[in-house]
């Protein structure tokens, strides 16, 4: 666009794509400006909602009135009296109040990440990353973030079960000593085990034993779709049982194959930290690399790629194909591997995408050894080994990607073999550990009807799940702070996972269980120990064993990785007469032969019709994090919806259908149109989001949602799409057709918009270049001021003092990925509530830092862009002009203070807030959460005031954080806090480092540097609000031949 | 229905109509008064304890330092209640018999229950104190806490209410005194003695979050 608009007497040229949030917003029809003209956006229905929870006006002004007269005499009566309980003996080196860490690690998704973990006066409190662990790097995910609220679950299980009547551990135990030494006599005939895939040396070692105890034992995983097709796919290569892991820091070119890697695919938060720290530049060594993605669902990786390709999952294996044709034929392949491919060439791809692919393959031959092909979980193994082929002839073999022997359960195999022994009748003891394969397994797999042939079913879980409904017994599996275990990471390397708390209750770990069947006795921790010792436990070990604790990572024990040969090594000749010598050991050589074979049986997808997609969800993964309400209230990273799952599809797919795309502006009540889509046999109807940047002519359904069993949270919330997934893969040809039916679904894709005043042009609100355009002028952001600064007026002399240290931050939208997990952070360190699904329609959610998202440019092949957004501190803050009472008032440091108890609620500070971040209490939501759930009083943060209705809240800065550093610093030091002291919940996890906070006073300090680059600056400066937050522009590195 | 009030009470309307207004206004205006005043902050509240534990006698007679028991107050936000543990140190051996003291073996015996003291200075949990900061900056026990070694039952002595912080939060020089003599209930300003005088003068903060976040 080069509109030139005039404003006085400056001119300013519009160069950029106008952002949007909402499809109705691009085209105009969204009535955004009368939301804006509201007196409070989010303040009508108040007393609507009072009402639709069954309370009549008269009964509310009879309850007003009760209220206000106890109010008034409380006024008379005493405080209550306090009583002060100190420990019997006080542990040492424990200072009550004040907390201490722990570290310790936990699985999350696909990744080990090493955890340190806060401890108030023993109760596990707030989770961060652990930055000495080579898969955490310091950074987490928001289900990390949000782990600590599993461990106060109110639904978790809490006792064994037999059937569905609580029981105790020795009832399990009179049972289970009969039963399994019986079973162990009868050398473990008809015994099988189902558990997920582990990555815990441990468990390895104890499933030796329990194979070695009950010889016929047969293994299953249940991995809802992790790692087995990469696996696999190096299977195809010739290289066993291994895992490839890449080095994004060294890439300069990364081209992601409906691979999430940034959020939802391997080790995400490695591969941010990775991925980030070669796109931070402060405009002097412009070396970013460059990032291609080809997907058929928008994902953050897809979001924050340089050039993205929406392309339906079903053809990802034929670009592969079309890849690697344009690369082998440009350099030195192994042998044969042209012949391997040259029969695909271009089947089925549109022309776009074979532009692409000629583009793309000349960018990774340029960048030879510089380069690297990811390919996500979902595509099939020979995609995976041709990605090894192609990364293997670009030479980035030892430079971005390695081989890593991975460890596994030898001899295990999937559900769908479950099912077939079971069918035949082999199986009378099932034993479940840790998973629940009833409500995971593919729907095609009939597993709940196969449970019912076993004569006796057990399955070991957190919650009394759909599994343990079917099973005959239900032992409780404790929470991961609550138990000792062990992982290993991505590079082999093992930590320990530490307990910070005695069980909860009557609950025992899989590795605790695993013991008693083997008969192996010790704790938990002896276990674990054990592994690590080799069964050898001195003095020397214990030593070893503290220090491993405390830094949450056991020392030296990364793997090495293989160093396999191109060819085949020579064979000598066979000699008549003898045996021919044993070919080569696995794992030394690459062999293309599986492969060719994998590829000779290829069929050309069919793209006639319509694809269903299943993916696990962003957010509650594949359903186990179905009952946590901080990961349901957080929303979807691209469309923004919670407590909900749809079937996402694009604007070209919806105009095909007929389905109407929906705004998710607060209090609009519409319902989304519903439509059926079916697989196979079977038919689900759910209702339609239409989202810009999916492939055509594919519907995408999110796994984890409709869960059917007794969880407060997850239960029938949403629509369960496992029926559809087919058995194998994770997408399939179907049929989709819209039906009759609404469905009000809740975005908050359209809440608190920044918007412009009538009459005022638009700027964008995240700002935007090239890495070209940058090169060019460093300073592109000044051109989208719409004044420039020194005619900026202020109506008001600025009065406040400002003394001492000045606090700021900086974000960097240029490494910003979106993927939630400060949201989630800032709700576990501020006693955040969640407010639920009706609530965040009305445009309430509480969360004191969101994520806009903005698309750019046309709707039907959009970019997007994302801006956390929260208080950002202005000098010369509007709330602080209009609040009546000086409850929200400017400190001499620089914060934009929230006294809560100043608060009389009338709500003008938010109506006045120009980048709405100010969040109001509009019922006690507190109170509420912990009438739900007692336990949750436990994780609450006793640095952070617990807000009660009425009141308005906001993001402080962390200021319990940072008092809590100038505390130290006076008692200390010479008063002021150095720098890097203080780090915001927000930005200590963040996966990529976006998030600055510090002196802004101090030249030298982090973010007075990021605040210095060329691209730094401050949202909707035409107010001289004079943010402290600002923003670093975002720069992409394109491709000019795909432009 | 019988009517509830007699008609002679008809005789008393004037008055009440006359006097009613301005006494309701007095009445108004003294409660508020009281609400807003010291008073209302507790000063004098004396709750009795679990345990018949004189202040007067250790700290006093005995001149022990209030940090052997309340040994957090340096490093961390709160001067913690010691443990039982702490009261065994000696009574193991000083007056292992005595009855006042059974509470304090009982607990002591039983490593789940321990004694159920009654806190006596309250803040509201939206203030938020921090006692280490206070002692390094040489804000003194007696300053806030009054003479604890005069009292046999703990009582609240001075108002801890939001403007009594502020008047030492705005001007804490009054209030200073030499660091190592923080425990010191006695000490007196020596004619030499300048608060000014040290490395760094303390800078209490005076903006909302600075105790309230």
């Amino acid at each position: 666009m080069s509109d030139i608009i005039q404003i006085g007497k400056h001119r300013v040229s519009g160069h950029q794509p106008v952002q949007w949030k909402t499809l109705g917003e691009h085209a105009g029809t969204a009535d955004i400006a009368a939301q804006l003209e509201a007196e409070s956006p989010n303040g009508q229905r108040a007393a609507d909602e009072a009402l639709s929870h069954g309370v009549s006006r008269r009964g509310f002004i009879g309850g007003a009135t009760v209220a206000a007269a106890a109010s008034a005499l409380s006024g008379c009566i005493r405080k209550p009296v306090e009583l002060v309980v100190p420990s019997q003996v006080r542990p040492e080196d424990r200072i009550p109040g004040k907390p201490v860490w722990y570290a310790t690690s936990s699985r999350f998704g696909d990744q080990v990440l090493g955890l340190l973990v806060e401890s108030q006066d023993g109760r596990p409190t707030k989770i961060e990353g652990n930055p000495r662990h080579p898969d955490s790097l310091g950074g987490t995910t928001p289900q990390a973030q949000a782990s600590v609220l599993d461990l106060y679950d109110p639904d978790r299980s809490q006792s064994p079960r037999k059937g569905r009547e609580p029981v105790t551990w020795d009832d399990w135990s009179r049972w289970a000593d009969g039963h399994f030494q019986e079973l162990h006599e009868a050398g473990g005939e008809g015994f099988a085990v189902v558990l997920e895939d582990t990555r815990s040396p441990t468990a390895l070692r104890l499933l030796g034993e329990l194979r070695s105890r009950y010889a016929q034992v047969q293994v299953y995983i249940d991995d809802a779709g992790r790692r087995s097709n990469s696996s696999q796919g190096a299977g195809q290569v010739g290289l066993g049982t291994v895992s490839p892991r890449y080095d994004l820091g060294k890439a300069d070119v990364i081209v992601a194959l409906d691979a999430d890697i940034l959020g939802t695919d391997g080790e995400s938060v490695r591969y941010s930290k990775e991925f980030a720290a070669r796109r931070r530049t402060d405009g002097a060594d412009l070396d970013l690399n460059r990032l291609y993605a080809v997907e058929s669902r928008l994902s953050i990786t897809g979001m924050m790629a340089d050039n993205r390709l929406r392309l339906r999952s079903s053809l990802v294996g034929e670009f592969m194909l079309a890849l690697a044709g344009e690369v082998i034929g440009a350099v030195p392949a192994p042998v044969g591997a042209m012949s391997l491919i040259s029969s695909f060439e271009g089947r089925e791809l549109s022309e776009r995408a074979r532009t692409w692919a000629k583009a793309v393959g000349e960018d990774l031959v340029s960048k030879r050894g510089r380069s690297a092909i990811i390919v996500g979980e979902r595509q099939p193994a020979h995609v995976h080994a041709l990605a090894h082929l192609v990364n293997v002839a670009l030479g980035d073999l030892g430079q971005t990607f390695a081989f890593v022997p991975r460890h596994e359960i030898s001899g295990a195999r999937g559900l769908s073999e479950l099912v077939q022994v079971i069918e035949a009748e082999q199986v009378s003891t099932l034993l479940v550990l840790g998973t629940n394969p009833v409500y995971n397994a593919p729907g095609e797999l009939d597993l709940a009807a196969a449970l019912s042939g076993v004569d006796h079913t057990v399955h070991m879980g957190g919650f009394f799940d759909e599994t343990a409904n079917l099973c005959d017994w239900h032992l409780p599996e404790s929470h991961y702070l609550e138990a000792w275990g062990d992982h290993r990471a991505s590079d082999g390397s093992g930590s320990i996972q530490q307990p910070l708390i005695a069980p909860l209750y009557e609950t025992r770990s899989v590795i605790e269980l695993l013991g008693d069947l083997t008969n192996s006795s010790g704790s938990g921790m002896r276990q674990v120990q054990i592994t690590w010792s080799d069964n050898n436990i001195d003095e020397t070990f214990e030593r070893e064993w503290r220090r491993w604790l405390h830094d949450g990572v056991v020392a030296d024990s990364a793997a090495t990785p293989l160093a396999p040969s191109m060819a085949a090594p020579a064979m000598p000749a066979p000699v008549e007469g003898e045996e021919p010598p044993p070919p080569p050991p696995q794992g030394t050589w690459f062999n293309w032969a599986a492969l060719g074979s994998a590829l000779s049986t290829l069929q050309a997808p069919d793209v006639s019709g319509f694809d269903v997609e299943i993916f696990r969800d962003p957010t509650i993964d594949d359903g186990r994090y179905a009952n946590n309400a901080w990961l349901q209230e957080l929303p979807d990273q691209v469309t923004k919806l919670v407590w909900d799952n749809a079937a996402v599809m694009s604007l070209a797919t919806a105009r095909k259908l007929g389905v109407a795309a929906q705004d998710g502006l607060p209090h609009r009540g519409d319902k989304a149109d519903m439509v059926a889509v079916t697989v196979g046999g079977a038919t689900l109807e759910l209702p339609s989001w239409v989202s810009p940047g999916v492939a055509d002519d594919v519907v995408l359904l999110n796994l984890g949602y409709g869960r059917n069993a007794d969880l407060r949270y997850a239960y029938q919330t949403g629509v369960d799409v496992g029926p559809l997934r087919p058995a194998a893969g994770w997408f399939a040809a179907g049929q989709i057709e819209k039906v009759a039916g609404g469905y009000e679904l809740c975005s908050s894709q359209g809440h608190n918009m920044l918007v412009a005043r009538e009459g005022r042009e638009r700027r964008p609100f995240v700002r935007e270049a090239t890495a070209a355009e940058f090169a060019a002028d460093p300073h592109f952001v000044e051109k989208e001021e719409l004044i420039d600064s020194h005619h900026l007026k202020s109506l008001f002399e600025q009065t406040n003092v400002t003394t001492g240290q000045q606090w700021g931050m900086s974000i960097d939208l240029n490494t910003c990925t979106g993927c939630g997990n400060c949201v989630v952070a800032c709700q576990a360190e501020n006693n955040i509530s969640s407010v639920g699904k009706e609530r965040v329609g009305y445009g309430r959610e509480m969360h004191w830092i969101r994520i806009d998202r903005y698309f750019t440019g046309d709707p039907e092949e959009p970019q997007a862009v994302v801006q956390p957004m929260a208080c950002a501190h202005c000098e010369l803050a509007p709330c602080e002009q209009v609040c009546p009472v000086a409850a929200t008032a400017h400190s001499p440091e620089g914060l934009n203070d929230m006294a809560y108890n100043r608060c009389v609620g009338t709500r003008y500070c938010a109506n006045n807030c120009p980048f709405k971040v100010r969040r109001y209490n509009f019922f006690n939501y507190t109170k509420e959460e912990d009438q739900q759930n007692p336990m949750l009083a436990f994780q609450r943060n006793p640095d952070v005031t617990v807000r009660f209705r009425g009141v308005m809240e906001k993001c402080t800065y962390c200021v319990q954080r940072i008092n809590g550093e100038k505390i130290v610093a006076k008692r200390e030091g010479d008063g002021a806090v150095p720098d890097g002291r203080i780090v915001t919940a927000c930005g200590q996890s963040c996966p990529t480092d976006s998030i600055v906070f510090g002196d802004i006073s101090d030249p030298d300090s982090a973010v007075s540097k990021a605040k210095g680059r060329p691209q730094e600056y401050a949202l909707l400066s035409e107010l001289n609000i004079k943010p402290r937050t600002t923003y670093g522009a975002k720069v992409r590195n394109p491709n000019p031949e795909l432009a | 229905m019988a009517v509830i009030f007699p008609a002679r009470i008809n005789r008393l309307l004037p008055a009440v109509l006359l006097l009613g207004p301005p006494v309701g206004a007095i009445v108004a205006i003294l409660g508020i008064w009281y609400y807003l005043s010291p008073w209302y902050t507790d000063v004098g509240y004396t709750p009795d304890q679990p345990v018949e534990y004189s202040h007067e006698l250790h700290a006093g007679q005995l001149g022990i330092d209030c940090r052997y028991c309340h040994n957090t107050v340096e490093v961390g936000a709160a001067a913690a209640i010691p443990p039982v543990d702490t009261c065994m140190n000696c009574h193991t051996v000083v007056q292992p018999e005595s009855e006042l003291l059974a509470p304090v073996r009982a607990a002591a015996a039983d490593p789940d229950t321990s004694i159920e003291w009654v806190r006596v200075h309250m803040l509201p949990d939206y203030s938020f104190f921090d006692h280490s900061v206070h002692v390094a900056a040489g804000v003194g026990c007696v300053t806030c806490h009054g003479r604890i070694d005069e009292m046999v039952v703990v009582r609240q002595s001075l108002p801890l209410s939001m403007g009594w912080c502020w008047d030492c939060h705005t001007d804490p020089a009054p209030n200073l005194r030499p660091v190592d003599e923080v425990t010191n209930m006695n000490w007196v300003a020596s004619a030499d003695w300048d608060p000014q005088d040290r490395e760094r003068f303390p800078t209490p903060p005076t903006h909302c979050s600075g105790c309230h976040r």
